[in-house]
């Protein structure tokens, strides 16, 4: 049994993250004592590329992986002012995610552990949020995961390295897509998750009804295409969007999200209880939508009423980024496991498949 | 020199390598899909079979198409990496070139059209005079456009998208072109090609897709700005 982070020997590994919008890569070293450091950390976001389309465009995506990752891993290199020869192995996301950019940073993995004679960790992007909070603080397993991002919304028990039990995900769209279609609902800027947030600041959430899809059900699962839908009624009985109309249905939007969350990681709490009953309870809330600051005061909230924990790794951890990548290869090679050089990138890959 | 070639821009998966403009190694597999998959381990199968390991490369040859836009991307991914991983320069070659040279004897004093279906009756084509002098930059024309592009140069045809156009050529006009058959283009011609040509910095090896990312911009609206 090792404590929170330990790895037998000391591991330096290149981690490389492609599976969305971000072009990132970061160097990760793991101590035997369990210290680990991010010597680098390096994220060219292409942002303003797909702002124009209201969205990310998979193959626009793509393109600028395939022209920017060589000049961010050598900026990674330099920035850990390490040479090729200190590196144990390379880690890069092989799935879930935009298959088309998962396979540039896949392949330039592979190439490199190719090149150097390193092993290579074909690294599910999901399992890099899920362990990132060992990354950045001392938490020990197990403990309950809420992954929210602009591709996911799940709940997962996380018993150790590879042990993942999946308690609830979405049935339809992921929390940051929510955020992004009711922005362009109310005319708010693209990306959705910080425009609806300062909208919503300056509104009144009473105003208007929405509903609160799944609260109450017997799963953790959520649902957001029923809210989605509930915003574009809303909008419809409008004579004329206002300033006032778009910030009060934010707010009301937002409260909805909140609650939604809040009642579906309760009754996770309430499973971990039954499972762990004698270990510490502790929630890690990952992924980009933690960044929202009315999300995370609910969840604070809900923590303190259920006797949980709360870690929330600082934002550049959060979002998607090459060191959680790098962070979750140290863990598994620490484990004895590696990948072969013909991996297959995949475009869905649930971590339940995942083996420890 | 040696220099190690890369192909994934069409169908096929290919690896050569050459030593002092002698082939070392080399290996080809009409694999359609599952480039990303197929490539490291044919490289190293190739290294294997040459008794050499990639540190002994001294520049790789790539193909940057055009061809499809993920079988280029692994092609190019691949060769800037092994660039920056080993320190060594890349030559970019075009796909059409590499088939145009893959037929050099076969056509030998002729011009030559090597041509790629990219559907919706396009074909990604470039036209070489007799002595391989590029007549045409490389580029996507409609079948209609192509078929009177090339009626009166005689060209032999070559590429993937051969047959096709030679169907479109003979309905056009009495004449039926010659076919210099090359599905693929060959990695040890893209390797030799290579050795005439320079060694570029990897961030110089750029993707050659000669068609834009499908994507539609959504009606102008100025976004509201509440804060």
């Amino acid at each position: 049994m090792t404590s929170a982070g330990s790895v037998e020997q000391r591991y330096t590994l290149l981690g490389i993250e492609t599976s969305c919008d971000e072009t990132a890569a970061a160097i990760v070293r793991g101590h035997p004592d369990g210290a680990r450091e991010i010597l680098s950390n390096v994220v060219l976001s292409q942002l303003d590329a797909h702002r124009p389309y209201g969205g990310v465009v998979p193959e626009i995506a793509a393109r600028a992986h395939v022209e920017q990752l060589d000049g961010i891993i050598a900026t990674a290199m330099e920035e850990a002012d390490l040479d090729w020869n200190a590196l144990d192995a390379v880690a890069a996301t092989a799935g879930p995610g935009l298959i088309a950019g998962v396979m540039v940073g896949l392949v330039t993995g592979k190439a490199i552990a190719a090149a150097r004679n390193l092993p290579l960790l074909a690294v599910n992007h999901l399992e890099g949020h899920a362990l990132s909070p060992r990354l950045s603080a001392d938490v020990a397993f197990p403990y309950l995961l809420l992954l929210v991002s602009g591709g996911h919304c799940q709940l997962l028990l996380v018993r150790g390295v590879g042990r993942y039990e999946r308690l609830g995900t979405t049935l339809d769209d992921a929390i940051g897509e929510a955020f992004d279609k009711t922005a362009k609902m109310l005319d708010l800027p693209y990306p959705g998750g910080p425009s609806v947030e300062a909208a919503a600041r300056v509104g009144d959430a009473s105003r208007f009804a929405l509903p609160r899809p799944m609260v109450g059900r017997d799963n953790c699962d959520f649902s957001f295409s029923g809210l989605k839908t509930a915003v574009l009624h809303t909008i419809g009985k409008l004579d004329k969007l206002t300033d006032r109309d778009a910030a009060d249905i934010a707010a009301a939007f937002q409260l909805a999200v909140c609650d939604v969350l809040v009642d579906r990681t309760a009754r996770a709490m309430r499973l971990f209880h039954a499972v762990h009953a004698e270990k510490p309870p502790q929630l890690v809330i990952a992924g980009g939508v933690a960044a929202n600051r009315a999300i995370a005061a609910a969840l604070s909230g809900l923590c303190a009423e259920m006797g949980f924990a709360q870690t929330v790794p600082p934002l550049h951890l959060c979002t998607d980024n090459g060191a959680m990548i790098a962070w979750a290869g140290v863990e598994r090679f620490a484990l004895g496991l590696s990948d072969p050089l013909d991996v297959a990138p995949r475009a869905r890959w649930p971590l339940t498949q995942l083996q420890g | 020199m040696r220099i190690l070639a890369l192909d994934t821009t069409l169908s096929a998966c290919s690896v050569a390598l050459l030593a002092d403009s002698k082939v070392a190694g080399c290996s080809s597999d009409n694999i359609e899909r599952g480039h990303a998959e197929a490539l490291l381990p044919m490289v190293m199968r190739v290294c294997a079979q040459a008794g050499m390991s990639l540190a002994d490369v001294d520049r790789i040859a790539v193909t940057v198409g055009p061809g499809t836009f993920v079988g280029i991307r692994v092609g190019v991914a691949a060769a800037r990496a092994f660039s920056l991983a080993l320190d060594i320069p890349v030559t970019a070659i075009t796909t059409l070139d590499a088939l145009a040279a893959t037929v050099e004897r076969e056509t030998a004093h002729q011009p030559v059209a090597a041509v790629i279906d990219a559907r919706n009756e396009q074909f990604y084509a470039q036209l070489f005079a007799a002595d391989r002098h590029p007549l045409t930059p490389p580029q996507i024309l409609q079948t209609g456009a192509l078929v009177t592009l090339i009626a009166d140069t005689k060209a032999s045809l070559t590429g993937p998208g051969a047959p096709a156009l030679a169907t479109a050529i003979a309905a056009h006009s009495s004449g039926q072109p010659k076919i210099a058959p090359a599905l693929t283009p060959d990695p040890r011609v893209i390797a030799q090609l290579a050795e005439k040509r320079h060694g570029q910095r990897a961030e110089m090896i750029r993707p050659l897709y000669l068609r834009p990312p499908d994507a539609k911009l959504p009606d102008a609206r100025t976004p509201r700005i509440i804060a």
